[in-house]
């Protein structure tokens, strides 16, 4: 019978008030494999804090996403929570040790500090907040649903009766725009992590927070995993990789004009017991 | 295929000005030309605001003298908000631990919205606080819109604090702003109401550490407090 297999859309677009300021896009995005199908894939999305203190945070983000999908691409099933707990250290280690190599070889410019000269240059209290960066990260497969989130943003799920659930607790610290950070110096602990069977679970959808901000309230932001589900099931993945960007860029425009980073995973449905697939194809094809 | 999910928004931003109304402002015409910037102000932060479609402008006036009470309670788009005439209260005090307790109940959490921008809070002084505005300004500080606000503070006139407006500003990267004429009264709140909202209008706003006001000009141009 045909494997269900876990296909990715994703995208980032830079936010409307950034594109009007001339700034770049500090959100990104990365997931693999490449191709972005298979019986198992991983996806990861992050958020530059972008504020003045940290003029490198895109860089940081998007080390972040590189490393957080290397890393959990090379676990293999099943994950137990004291292999994640060991992974979401060594995302963190390795992050923090790639961006204090970065800053040793190229230090902080007047111009990054907006300074007028290089005298006496304001540092942060920690080096690493210069590339301050959030990290969400996710590994689907028909098996299981490994979940992790350090900072603000969202991670939907949506099972196959089109329900949308946030699996991971909430933090409350993350209110009036405070976020936690792989700068921080307790960024292992901050991380927010499960492990929860794949079970009746269709689509997982991760977000930089311009994405959930964009919407008038949160109902209006649930919708979205839903409505890319139907989609998905509809039309196949490959118009929702069109459509995405599009979309995305509508939203900060209309929306709260931040940048914005999502990726979205969506499993083929459950097969009724029963039913037998095509033998002789278990190596798997994908169905669209 | 039609976007996924439901209505987009833009950010709400909420804008105080926090008002001295007491009986010194009556003096040496403060209070008429404070009214007078006020209202002078608003075409141009109106312009600000058109011009940052993702942040939606909503303003507030509270004021003080004894005691505290809002002039404008309600979040008022700023297309729509009107200045209200404010007048100084003969004999009245300066509570501003009042006016900054009255305020820290309207930013709590259950209050505000979750998705919203940094609010703005502007105080606007001539001279010492009458009451213990460190338990006003510890209730604001212990809400976390509070604690986040871009809050910029203006004394008219050579009274007054600098260290009172230094604890409410909160960040030894901004200087409290001292206007000394009518001239640069007008100056200075045109700028909280553009410059400071074209900052706060950002969804990385920061602390407000990046904001520079303009400079005051020569004291005694016109009429100096």
């Amino acid at each position: 019978m045909n494997p269900r297999y876990a296909r990715v859309a994703g995208a980032t677009v830079p936010g409307a008030v950034h594109l009007r300021a001339g700034r770049l896009n500090q959100d990104a995005v990365r997931w693999l494999p490449h191709v972005g199908e298979g019986k198992r894939v991983v996806m990861a999305v992050s958020d530059g804090h972008g504020n003045p203190a940290s003029p490198r945070s895109g860089l940081g983000a998007a080390l972040a996403v590189e490393i957080a999908t290397d890393v959990l691409w090379q676990l293999t099933h099943p994950i137990s929570p004291a292999v994640l707990a060991a992974t979401v250290t060594s995302m963190v280690t390795r992050w923090t040790s790639q961006v204090l190599v970065h800053l040793a070889r190229y230090p902080l410019t007047a111009g990054e500090l907006g300074r007028p000269s290089d005298g006496d240059l304001d540092r942060p209290e920690r080096s690493t907040v210069v590339y301050g960066s959030t990290l969400i990260f996710a590994v689907v497969s028909v098996h299981e649903l490994v979940l992790g989130q350090l900072g603000d943003g969202d991670v939907v799920v949506v099972d196959d009766t089109g329900q949308a659930a946030r699996p991971l607790p909430a933090d409350e610290r993350l209110m009036a725009h405070m976020t936690t950070s792989l700068s921080d110096d307790d960024a292992v602990g901050n991380f927010r992590t499960t492990i929860v069977d794949a079970g009746r679970s269709r689509l997982v959808l991760l977000a930089t927070d311009g994405y959930a901000n964009s919407f008038r309230n949160d109902d209006a932001f649930l919708q979205v995993g839903p409505d890319l589900l139907r989609m998905a099931d509809a039309e196949g993945i490959s118009s929702i990789r069109a459509s995405l960007p599009g979309w995305l860029a509508e939203t900060t425009h209309e929306g709260a004009g931040d940048d914005i980073g999502v990726t979205v995973a969506v499993l083929d449905p459950p097969v009724p017991a029963g039913t037998s697939g095509h033998p002789g194809d278990e190596v798997g094809r994908p169905l669209r | 295929m039609t976007r996924p999910g439901g209505q987009l928004a833009a950010l709400p931003l909420h804008f105080v000005w926090i008002a001295d109304c007491s009986g010194s402002m009556a003096g040496q015409g403060k209070m008429a030309s404070l009214n007078h910037a006020a209202r002078e102000a608003l075409p141009p932060m109106r312009k600000v605001a058109l011009e940052n479609p993702n942040a939606e402008v909503f303003v507030r006036v509270l004021r003080f003298a004894t005691g505290a009470s809002w002039a404008v309670d309600q979040p008022t788009p700023v297309q729509y908000f009107q200045w209200p005439e404010l007048t100084a209260v003969p004999g009245g005090m300066s509570d501003l631990g009042a006016a900054l307790t009255l305020l820290a109940r309207e930013l709590r959490t259950d209050t505000m919205p979750g998705r919203a921008l940094p609010p703005v809070l502007v105080l606007l002084t001539d001279g010492w606080p009458s009451d213990d505005y460190s338990a006003g300004l510890d209730a604001l500080m212990q809400e976390p819109w509070g604690a986040k606000a871009i809050r910029i503070a203006l004394m008219m006139g050579n009274d007054g604090s600098d260290y009172v407006l230094r604890r409410f500003i909160g960040n030894p990267q901004v200087a409290p702003l001292r206007a000394r004429n009518a001239d640069q009264l007008v100056r200075y709140i045109r700028w909280a109401s553009t410059s400071v909202l074209q900052s706060a209008s950002s969804p990385r706003a920061g602390n407000g550490a990046a904001l520079r006001p303009p400079a005051g000009g020569e004291p005694g141009e016109l009429v100096t407090w």
